[in-house]
């Protein structure tokens, strides 16, 4: 196990290698760049800065610098738009928030779509099947930005219940995370349904009720490990797009999170505060996913790690 | 006293494709101690049969249309849920086809095995149940019990898969033992092995079981008698001697004629019975097996033949049934080839 593990994630550096390599040079050979854009700056200034950020050096000689700074100092250098501050610290704060309205949209989302996954999947074909989906429909095909404004038109202005944007206090951070949840929780709920459906029906469970167990024993013991596979595997991915924040929740309800700083960056040309970005979310999602595939071998026993 | 009796029990499913009348007026009966063996051809109801008696079909789309299952004078069709799931796996239990996948892969096997004592048996300590588990797979010739107990099913060979299900199911000596089909997924000299078990089983502690298999040849040495079922309906019912040697209906005769045996003669070929299997969706009231029987008559495809009771529990449902005469020297199944 503990080598397995190691191996995954010796395999993960080469894959992060691989990614930092790739956007930096891709970055790299898309046409602008962060200082060729809104204003003109006279020439000498202009290439004062540019040797501050080392951009007049060549391109392989950048790419050593951005190497060696990441590799050894764990510095993901200075931002080119946002003066005097450094991406580590830009990232930092952003993440701050960004993982609080993360992490209340994870425990949201696998609640309430564990909860309706399962009655839905218990009640196959009844009523109560067919609500909790059509629900869950919605919540897939529903653009953020509508989810968002409407859950802030009902409970902040209309009921007043919570403030309407900003997290001074811990009930702002209630209306991002559950837009944020419903949207993982639809498809949650749609996995769970599909794995508990097709568990129920193997000959275990048969063999299950024909040994006199009830309906609970048999859901817990017997058929929710299994069921499970299908939201394990989907949760990797979706907790590290929670984590690093969404830009229309972060818009809508004004949260200084990492959202905004993956998309303002690219567009901005912004190339070590994108590549801050990019290393973030890929050392993320390799991170979940070796995690997730040590889950299965607790959840499944004829997994194994060699 | 009659353990069990099924009376014109009946079955159908709700499908899109019609209604499936997988039991249709099925009755049987089982003493203390006896043998059943319940034989047809795939799709002929056994199966259904069986889990309609333990309230295991899944209702949609299944719906139990008639009949009663006197178990101790209580009809077990009527029994509310929870009274049922106290007689599943203590007075009644039930093994499978396939134990590769009965087995839950999930679950090591100590936790399938204890939670049947610990459902049923209430009063047991940990450390008890552990030993009569333990007792049970070593009665059952599990080799090193011990380490048995503490796998996975997939660490198990399908042999030993299956026996970890008899033992499951004779934890709590069950009064019935309902085997359906244990054998078809295993080799060859496995399955001699787990018949023996059955009749081992049934010798030593009397336990009356009711064996579903496709194959005539593996119930003649096993059971009391047979029920021989075709397209959900009963086609013939007798001791072991009513049906080898004092065959009446057509449809037992092909099955007789397409069992493999070593007396045969060399040189004679096994006579499989021609056609197939009827769609049950389009059974009418006609006789089920006449589009494939030898001695079919125009009333056989314009009226559903009626129970005829011979001597003793022999019954058949034909109207125009193999006389004894008819079958030459008795005792040789292969005359007719
Ligand atoms: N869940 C179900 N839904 C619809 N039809 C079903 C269902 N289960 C069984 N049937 C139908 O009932 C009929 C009898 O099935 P059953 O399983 O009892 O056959 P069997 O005699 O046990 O056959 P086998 O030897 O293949 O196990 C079949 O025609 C089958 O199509
Ligand atoms: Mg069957």
């Amino acid at each position: 196990m503990l080598k397995y593990i190691l191996k995954r994630i010796g395999g993960g550096v080469v894959t992060l290698f691989i990614v930092i390599t790739l956007s930096f040079f891709m970055m790299r050979l898309a046409p602008g760049g962060p200082f060729s854009k809104d204003r003109a700056y006279p020439p000498e200034i202009l290439r004062n800065i540019e040797a501050k950020y080392h951009l007049d050096k060549p391109l392989l000689v950048q790419y050593g610098i951005y190497l060696e700074r990441v590799i050894f100092h764990f510095d993901l250098g200075p931002s080119t738009r946002y003066a005097d501050r450094s991406v580590n610290e830009l990232i930092a704060s952003g993440f701050e928030y960004s993982a609080r309205i993360g992490l209340g949209a994870l425990i949201f989302s696998v609640f309430v779509g564990l909860c309706a996954g399962l009655i839905a999947a218990l009640n196959h074909n009844k009523f109560l099947d067919y609500f909790p989906m059509s629900i869950s429909m919605i919540g897939v095909s529903m653009p953020d930005f509508v989810l968002a404004n409407i859950l802030m038109l009902v409970f902040a202005l209309q009921l007043g219940w919570l403030p309407v944007a900003g997290i001074d206090s811990f009930s702002g951070y209630i209306l991002p995370s559950a837009t944020l949840g419903l949207i993982f929780a639809s498809s949650i709920a749609r996995l769970t349904r599909g794995g508990m459906l097709e568990i129920l029906g193997q000959d275990f469970v048969r063999t299950a009720r024909a040994k006199g167990l009830s309906q609970r024993t048999i859901l817990w013991r017997h058929t929710l490990k299994g069921g499970l596979v299908p939201v394990v595997s989907y949760l990797g991915p979706a907790i590290a797009s929670m984590m690093t924040g969404s830009l229309i929740v972060e818009k809508v309800f004004n949260i200084p999170g990492l959202g905004r700083f993956f998309v303002d960056s690219a567009t901005n040309r912004d190339y070590t505060l994108a590549m801050g970005s990019v290393i973030v979310f890929a050392v993320l999602i390799i991170a979940l996913n070796i995690f997730v595939d040590c889950v299965y071998g607790l959840l499944d026993p004829r997994v194994t790690y060699d | 006293m009659k353990l069990l009796e099924v009376k014109n029990l009946g079955v159908e499913f709700h499908t899109d494709e019609g209604i499936v009348r997988a039991a249709d007026n099925i009755s049987f009966d089982l003493e203390q101690g006896e043998v059943l063996g319940i034989v047809g051809e795939s799709g002929s109801g056994k199966s259904v049969t069986c889990l309609a008696m333990m309230g295991l079909l899944p209702m949609p789309p299944a719906k139990i249309t008639s009949g009663e299952v006197l178990f101790n004078k209580r009809d077990l069709l009527k029994l509310s849920e929870a009274r049922m799931r106290a007689i599943r796996g203590k007075d009644i239990s039930m093994i499978f086809q396939d134990p590769f996948t009965s087995l839950n892969p999930y679950l090591k096997i100590s936790t399938q095995l204890m939670e049947v004592l610990k459902t049923h048996a209430h009063t047991m300590t940990y450390a008890e149940s552990k030993r009569r588990c333990i007792e049970v797979l070593e009665q059952l010739g599990v080799p090193e019990p011990e380490i048995r107990f503490n796998s996975y099913p997939h660490q198990l060979s399908g042999g030993l898969k299956q026996r970890i299900m008899i033992a499951m199911s004779l934890l709590l000596q069950p009064k019935i033992l309902i085997a359906d089909e244990p054998t078809t997924a295993l080799d060859v000299t496995i399955q001699a092995q787990i018949l023996d078990l059955l009749k081992d089983i049934n010798k030593k502690h009397g336990t009356s079981i009711i064996l579903i298999t496709h194959d005539l040849g593996v119930v003649a040495d096993l059971c009391h008698k047979i029920q021989v079922m075709y397209g959900g309906r009963l086609a013939e019912q007798g001791d072991v001697d009513d049906i080898f040697y004092r065959t009446r209906h057509p449809y037992t005769k092909g099955l007789l004629n397409s069992i493999p045996s070593l007396d045969i003669e060399p040189g004679s070929k096994l006579k499989p019975i021609p056609g197939s299997p009827p769609d049950l969706t389009a059974l009418g009231d006609f006789c089920a097996f006449s589009p494939r029987c030898s001695k079919v008559q125009e009333k056989c495809r314009t009226k559903r033949p009626e129970r005829t009771h011979e001597t003793g529990q022999h019954v058949y449902e034909c109207f125009f049934p193999y006389e004894t005469d008819q079958l030459g020297n008795a005792g040789d199944r292969r005359v007719g080839s």
